[in-house]
């Protein structure tokens, strides 16, 4: 099970003063793999890169490279490069010599370094901006220096710091992109930090999703959305009505005053569970077919599709449709077998709620950037 | 509102500048007068880059600028490091207080308590001079960490936290994280504070006064004790020198901002600004250069010569007022050179400002010298306190020289201590434009007639004398009704509003603005000289006559070199050319009554004999002093007058001084190692920016 692991982090724990930021962490990954930590500010996904890169030393458990232990070993020494949140470019050193910066430690000759920096420069393509000051690149060119100085290097490893909270919508989308790319075509680890759910389900091969410094739920980007492991992990990838429910039997759930089927199975009979149902997979009836029906509270216009709040028994549930439904008006649902999802109790049940208190604003409230961990 | 905002830079400009460029301006006067500009001359110059002292003032105040700003930049940047990496709460805004105080606090309060802590530190080690090079280092550093510290942690704030971390992780060692990557962008602070506290330590004055010790003294120091005389023109010229310099390294450093600035906003290097950076370049590292190799190689070529005798190879430690004793400028002798070389004994030469000043340096320990050119009644009252040493006549066979009248005189009866060197006495100056007949009588100082047109001696002790000459009271009277009722004749005097006066008088004498003024003869010659106007007499009341003297000091190191000294001072040539230099009258046979002396049987310095009353200042007791204190400020307060505030020595505590330590190593050569050091980091300096600008080149070429 374990082949071409590079990382393999056991048992590790952190606490910065009182504040337990890793708690027993077990992590392996595997060569030339994407890999994101993806979880909200504080929850130790930037303490765990920092850690690879050796930045932080681990109170408690293990770090190990290809099978060799390297606790203690300094940053310098260690295969890994980094691109930090803010870049951290030289700013006294121009475009080349900021990407010559780690071939001239390593004392590679001088013909050599000319070579790979064009090579990089070209491959970030930032070809002809050799001798461009740091200032006066816009964000995403100096995010390409970055990238290019940490790979100049030819790490193993690239650990990335949330790399691209500080460009806008577009550009972002660009670099995702880029960034896959230059990912397959080195063929090297990439190590994602970020908590931009829809950042990390585009780009990974894993995903990692992380709360308090405990890892929620590992897998791929479909295993992570479609079976979350509890309403955490629910609620932060994607949007999802979790409501509770009651397992009559395999197959068979009951919630919101209805029996309806699923196909999750293995539960105890009359086990209290969450119930995740993802707003795009409950389709809009007449009142009288629907499985539930509920009043319209609330419509706003997305451009792909409507999201609507409804009213069910009390408790508001997210519906995307692309069907205009008035406010005030009474709507039934259907939901497919397919489309319910259950989970057991965790701790995180009854946390998140409903979506009577949802507004766009609050949303994005809940994503300050990343605070530092130190 | 536009008007003002018109007239204000004009303002700050009149207000900045007109006293700079006043200054500039005089130092090309061919006349040595403050008032009158009498024709373009480069002379100031001339004599200024011929005075020794000055050049050694100026020298050493260079080296230690260098010196204390770039440990206290490297300390500073140090500190601002730490400073940065702690946490905002109780222990960094305490550490940020700390560092805020040296800033606050009153110099005179920092100077004090750094001479205390040198000298209580000396004596723990048996050291009894302390104080010198080392310590002015320790002092100006400390004054100057601060603003360290406040330029560099910002530039700190500014850069990413990151960045010793992406250096560390491209490879980089810790250390060299640091010097590769956060030095070169805190770099701007980092040489902000650099030139701060160069220019800082360049000029302080109050803090070098109190920790500085033989053999090292700065040029502000030099320049203050001038004023027994007043300031040479010379000094105008230094002046303007230094104005220029920092005006030149700021205009470099602004256009260095600028071009940082241009860089922060993406401006493109341009060909133009990459040769003017050059020539920057060029231009600062042979500024430096020449700053400090000009004093080396005038210091190399000097002669060293050869001589006999046991002193040879000593050093002697002079303490005398400022501007008194011929120093070589316009061809006159150098007496300090022409003595070092006949004996091959080094002089180690320091200069004060008044008895006072002298008195309780000498007094607060830290320092060490063997001869004192005190006055009259402070020999008396050093003699009283055993600061001075017997002298041995047998090893000054030149004292001779000396007439019987200059002999046994009040503060030195029995001859044991002292021997005359310059004397002189207070006469009643005015201008014959003004004054149709000659006066006679002090009171010529109370005349309503020229309210308004008359000048007064700020100090108590010589004003009191003039009122007791009136009343025919001794001068050293012990009395205090005496002394009330001289100062009710100085109170009186208010009716004529005299402007009280200490080495303004050159100025408004010279350029006619009053009528009469009570100043030394000496110095009435000066004036003269540049207002022919001008005339002298000695009122029939009397006049104060001064002698200061040669002392050699009770805890001398050298007495045998000390009384060498005061033989050769004696020695009719020297002895004429000293009398040349100063202008005041000499106690010696030889001289006065050389026919090619320039004041042969000068009426003013040599008056006939008789024909008024002479008294000389002896040592007051505490008690009289401070009587003499309050009555004068009642005086000056008379007609109360916000603009005058007496400043008043007060010699410090009594501490014993220990005698039995052993012989200093001379200061001089603690200094030259600096020097050494100094060239060495300057030229490490100059091969690390070759090796940058060849590696550069190599790289391009690749």
């Amino acid at each position: 099970m374990k082949e071409n692991v590079i990382i393999d982090l056991k048992n590790i724990s952190v606490k910065f003063g009182d504040n337990q930021v890793l708690k027993d962490l077990n992590l392996y990954i595997r060569d030339k793999e994407f890999i994101t930590f993806l979880g909200p500010s504080g929850c130790g996904k930037t303490t765990t890169l920092r850690i690879i890169a050796g930045f932080i030393e681990p109170d408690e458990g293990e770090v190990i490279f290809e099978g060799k232990k390297i606790n203690g070993v300094p940053p310098h020494k260690r295969q890994v490069n980094t691109i930090f949140q803010r870049y951290a470019l030289f700013p006294h050193l121009n475009v080349y010599e900021n990407v010559a910066f780690g071939l001239r430690i390593k004392k590679i000759p001088e013909k050599q370094i000319k070579e790979t920096v064009e090579e990089m420069l070209a491959l970030v393509n930032l070809k002809g901006f050799n001798k461009r000051n740091i200032n006066s690149l816009s964000g995403g060119q100096q995010q390409r220096v970055a990238i290019a100085r940490a790979l100049a290097v030819k790490p193993r490893v690239l650990l990335l710091d949330e790399p691209l909270g500080a460009l806008d919508l577009k550009l972002r989308k660009d670099m995702q992109v880029e960034l896959k790319n230059i990912q397959q075509r080195l063929g090297i680890t990439f190590i994602y930090v970020t908590h931009d759910q829809e950042e990390a389900l585009s780009m990974s091969d894993t995903v990692v999703v992380m709360d308090s410094g405990v890892i929620q739920q590992i897998g791929t980007p479909l295993d992570i959305y479609n079976e979350p492991k509890n309403a955490f992990v629910a609620d932060f990838i994607g949007e999802s009505n979790i409501l509770d429910g009651v397992m009559l039997s395999d197959g068979l759930v009951e919630f919101s005053g209805a029996r309806f089927e699923c196909l999750d199975k293995g539960f105890a009979k009359n086990e209290a569970v969450d119930v995740v149902v993802r707003p795009e997979d409950v389709d809009v009836v007449d009142p009288q077919k629907g499985m539930l029906s509920g009043e319209v509270t609330s419509v706003t216009f997305k451009g792909v599709h409507f999201e609507i709040i409804v009213d069910i028994g009390g408790f508001k549930w997210m519906i995307q449709t692309t069907d205009y439904q008035p406010e005030g008006s009474v709507i039934g649902l259907y939901i497919e077998p397919d489309a319910i999802h259950i989970m057991k109790k965790s701790e995180y049940s009854g946390i998140y709620g409903d979506y009577s208190s949802f507004s766009e604003e609050f949303d994005e409230l809940s994503d300050p950037e990343e605070v530092e961990e130190e | 509102m536009k008007i003002f905002s018109k007239i204000y830079p004009i303002l700050v400009f009149l207000f900045l500048y007109a006293p700079i460029l006043v200054l500039v301006i005089f130092s090309f006067n061919a006349s040595s007068s403050t008032s009158m500009f009498a024709g373009f001359s480069f002379q100031w110059y001339k004599t200024l880059f011929e005075d020794e002292t000055t050049f050694r003032a100026l020298y050493n105040t260079i080296i230690l600028a260098i010196c204390s700003s770039l440990v206290a930049t490297v300390l500073g940047t140090a500190a601002a490091v730490g400073i940065d990496k702690l946490k905002k709460g109780p222990a960094r805004s305490g550490i940020m207080a700390v560092t805020n105080i040296p800033m606050m606090n009153p110099e005179i309060v920092t100077g004090i308590s750094m001479m205390l802590l040198f000298v209580f530190a000396g004596r723990l080690v048996s050291k009894s001079a302390v104080l010198g090079f080392g310590t002015m280092l320790i002092a100006h550093v400390t004054f100057s960490l601060p603003y360290v510290i406040l330029n560099v942690l910002p530039k700190l704030r500014q850069t990413d936290r990151n960045l010793a971390e992406a250096a560390q992780d491209l490879g980089c060692k810790p250390v060299s994280a640091f010097f590769k990557v956060v030095l070169p962008s805190i770099m701007p602070g980092v040489i902000t504070g650099f030139i701060m506290s160069f220019t800082l330590s360049l000029d302080d004055f109050i803090i070098s006064y109190f920790t500085s010790g033989p053999g090292f003294q700065t040029l502000p120091i030099a320049i203050f004790s001038m004023t027994k005389k007043r300031v040479k023109p010379d000094m105008y010229a230094l002046s303007a020198i230094i104005f220029v310099s920092i005006l030149v390294l700021l205009i470099f450093y602004n256009i260095a901002q600028q071009k940082s600035e241009d860089r922060d906003r993406g401006k493109e290097k341009t060909t133009k600004s990459k040769t003017f950076g050059v020539i920057k370049t060029v231009v600062a590292v042979s500024l430096v250069a020449a700053v400090i190799l000009v004093p080396l190689i005038v210091k190399f070529v000097k002669p060293k010569t050869e001589s006999v005798g046991s002193l040879k190879g000593t050093t002697l430690y002079v303490y005398n007022w400022g501007e008194y004793i011929s120093d070589g400028a316009d061809d006159t002798v150098d007496v300090i050179a022409e003595f070092e070389k006949r004996f091959g004994i080094e002089v180690v030469y320091d200069t004060f400002d008044n008895n006072e000043t002298m008195y309780s340096k000498l007094k607060g320990g830290g320092v060490s010298y063997d001869i004192v050119i005190p006055s009259d009644y402070m020999i008396e009252r050093m003699i009283s306190e055993d600061m001075l040493a017997k002298i041995d006549y047998s090893n000054i066979p030149n004292y001779k020289y000396i007439p019987e009248q200059y002999r046994g005189l009040g503060h030195d009866p029995t001859d044991e201590y002292s021997v005359p060197y310059t004397v002189g006495m207070v006469g009643l100056i005015y201008n014959t434009a003004m004054v149709e007949e000659a006066p006679t009588s002090w009171t010529a100082l109370w005349n309503t007639d020229y309210t308004g047109n008359i000048l007064m001696f700020n100090n108590p002790r010589d004003a009191f004398a003039i009122a007791q000459s009136i009343l025919d009271i001794d001068y050293n009277t012990e009395n205090e009704a005496d002394w009330n009722r001289a100062a009710a004749v100085l109170k009186s005097q208010k009716n004529v509003s005299p402007t009280y006066v200490s080495d303004e008088v050159f100025n408004m004498m010279e350029s006619g603005e009053a009528a009469f003024a009570p100043y030394y003869a000496g110095d009435f010659l000066s004036m003269q000289e540049n207002n022919p106007d001008l005339a002298l007499v000695y009122p029939k009341e009397g006049v104060n006559f001064f002698v200061d003297s040669i002392c050699i000091l009770k805890d001398a190191k050298n007495k045998r070199a000390a009384e060498l000294f005061i033989n050769f001072m004696l020695e009719p040539e020297i002895a004429l050319a000293n009398a040349e230099y100063i202008c005041y009258a000499s106690p010696h046979t030889e001289v006065y009554s050389n026919p090619e002396y320039s004041y042969y049987q000068n009426e003013y310095l040599y008056p006939e004999e008789g024909q008024f009353k002479t008294q000389n200042f002896l040592n007051l007791s505490p008690e009289t002093l401070a009587l003499m204190s309050s009555l004068w400020d009642d005086v000056k307060n008379y007609v109360p007058d916000p603009n005058d505030a007496e400043i008043v020595f007060t010699p410090l505590k009594d501490t014993d001084t220990d005698t039995t330590a052993p012989a200093e190593t001379v200061m001089t050569a603690e200094a030259w190692q600096y020097v050494i050091y100094i060239g060495i980091f300057v030229a490490v300096c100059l091969a690390y920016v070759i090796f940058r600008y060849a590696r550069k080149k190599y790289r391009e070429n690749v």
